[in-house]
Parts: C-alpha cells; structure tokens; sequence
C-alpha cells in the first residue's frame, strides 16, 4: 500500500507529451531561427564574392592597353563564347558557389570600349555592374 | 526546521528552470546570429551601391578628361590641373602631365560636393589639401 502511494507523485502520460510537445515546438522555432541566419549569410557571401570577382575583372580589363591583349590574355580567352566586331561576350564560372559572370564588351573603337558586368546564380541576378567606359592608354600614376 | 523543509521540496522543480534557462539562452543565441547575418548582407548591398558610385565617378571623370585632352590640346612637359564635376554632387581634380605622348597623372582626388561646399573657399583658393 505504501509504494502505491509514492507512485502518485509522478507526471501521468497526458502531463509527459503536452511537455515534450512544448518543447519541441520551442526548440523548432530556435531551429528556424538558425536556420534563417545561415540562409542570409549565404546570401551576403554570395554577394560579396561576386563583388569581389566582377570588380577584379573590370580592374584587369583596365589595365589592357589593347583589345588584342584581351584575346591574348588566358583568363579571358578561353572564355569567350561570342565574338563579333561590335560586341565581345564573355562567361566566366566559379566553381566555389557556382556563380557566373557575364562580362559584356561593346567596342566603341579601337581605343575605347564599355562594359557591363552581370553576376547570377540559378539565373537569379546577384549582382549588375553599370555600364564603364574604358580607355586603353598609358596611364603612370605616380601617386601610390 | 518546517522552513527548511518546505525549500527543500521546492527543489523538485530545478530541472524545469534549467531547461527554460538553456532554450532562453538558445533564443538569445539564434536571434544575434539572425542579426549578424542581416547586418552581414546589408554592408555587403552598401558596397555594392559604394562599388557603383566609384565606378560611376570614374567613368564620366576619364570621359571629360579624354574630352579635354583632345580639345585643349595642352603642352608636353606641363603640368596640368584639370577639375570638373562628374555625378551625384561628386568633384574630380586630375593633376597631369603629357610626357612624350602618354598621360602621366600626378593626383587625382574625388570629393563630395557637400563636403567642398564647406571647405569651398580654401579649395577655391588652392589650399585645399586630402
């Protein structure tokens, strides 16, 4: 009689899974939470890679004193996929988020050209550079 | 001795706190990650925008200076301060040469228009120094 009687102050069944249920319902939503922040932070690195990348092409580009050094220059030939007298284009992806650049170049003249810069990933536009002019000359900067 | 005895029972309940304490802490947790990241992707869009201005600034400042290359047509071996304003209240000052057909740059500052307009007579006067 008397061990039944300790057993009494024990959670019945009901007690035991209306607790676990708030539990698991709480610790889902932290989870979201978790799950949401690493989602935008992906997002913010992404961006920034492609940042980092279309800027790093147009600064190269800007350093060429000719077309020809274009064609002739590894990281850009052998990613040319259209060519014509006006209009070079070009599709360079990195393989680290699976991010392609497409680097478009319309040849005002000989000297001049403009260009625009579009990052995407699953054909979703991370990032669109407005359309730069430069101009092949030399240029010494004496100032660092 | 009945106190005692009473916060002695009390302890029954210790594993509940705990337990709200750690999903507390948990919650706190998530959220400065979730706000780390948010602030993460908004510097990441303010340098995209940065990225764009500069660009900007650059391109019509190198057009207007090709522009007054050709017209002006200046003497080799001189130096040559030419100003303009490009866009979005942004001011362009090149210091140049031309030295056997090539442009040798000597400075090149990019200012805000805003920031001039406080400082414009000392700018306008040459004192007006990065």
């Amino acid at each position: 009689m008397d061990i039944n009687k300790k057993n009494e102050k024990g959670f019945t069944l009901v007690e035991i899974i209306i607790a676990i249920a708030a539990l698991a319902l709480v610790c889902g939503l932290v989870l979201q939470l978790f799950i949401l922040a690493g989602d935008v932070n992906r997002r913010a690195i992404q961006k920034q890679y492609a940042i980092n990348e279309c800027s790093n092409i147009i600064e190269v580009l800007h350093s060429f004193n000719s077309l020809d050094e274009i064609y002739n220059d590894e990281f850009f030939s052998d990613s040319i996929i259209s060519n014509d007298d006006n209009k070079i284009e070009i599709i360079q992806n990195y393989h680290i988020y699976d991010i392609n650049v497409v680097s478009e170049i319309n040849i005002i003249d000989t000297n001049i050209i403009k260009v625009s810069i579009n990052a995407n990933k699953d054909e979703q536009i991370l990032l669109e550079t407005p359309l730069k002019a430069i101009i092949f000359m030399e240029v010494t900067n004496e100032t660092p | 001795m009945k106190l005692l005895r009473k916060n002695h029972n009390n302890e029954s309940g210790g594993a509940s706190v705990v337990v709200v304490i750690v999903l507390m802490l948990l919650i706190i947790l998530a959220l400065s990650a979730l706000v780390t990241a948010a602030s993460s992707e908004k510097l990441t869009s303010k340098t995209q925008i940065w990225l764009t201005e500069y660009y900007e600034l650059e391109n019509t400042a190198m057009e207007k200076l090709i522009t007054y290359i050709e017209d002006e047509k200046p003497d080799e071996n001189k130096l040559v301060i030419f100003s303009t304003k490009t866009i979005n209240d942004k001011w362009i000052e090149v210091e140049f040469m031309i030295v056997n057909d090539e442009i040798v740059i000597k400075k090149w500052h990019e200012k805000q228009l805003s920031f001039i307009y406080e400082t414009g007579e000392k700018f306008f006067n040459g004192q007006f120094e990065d």
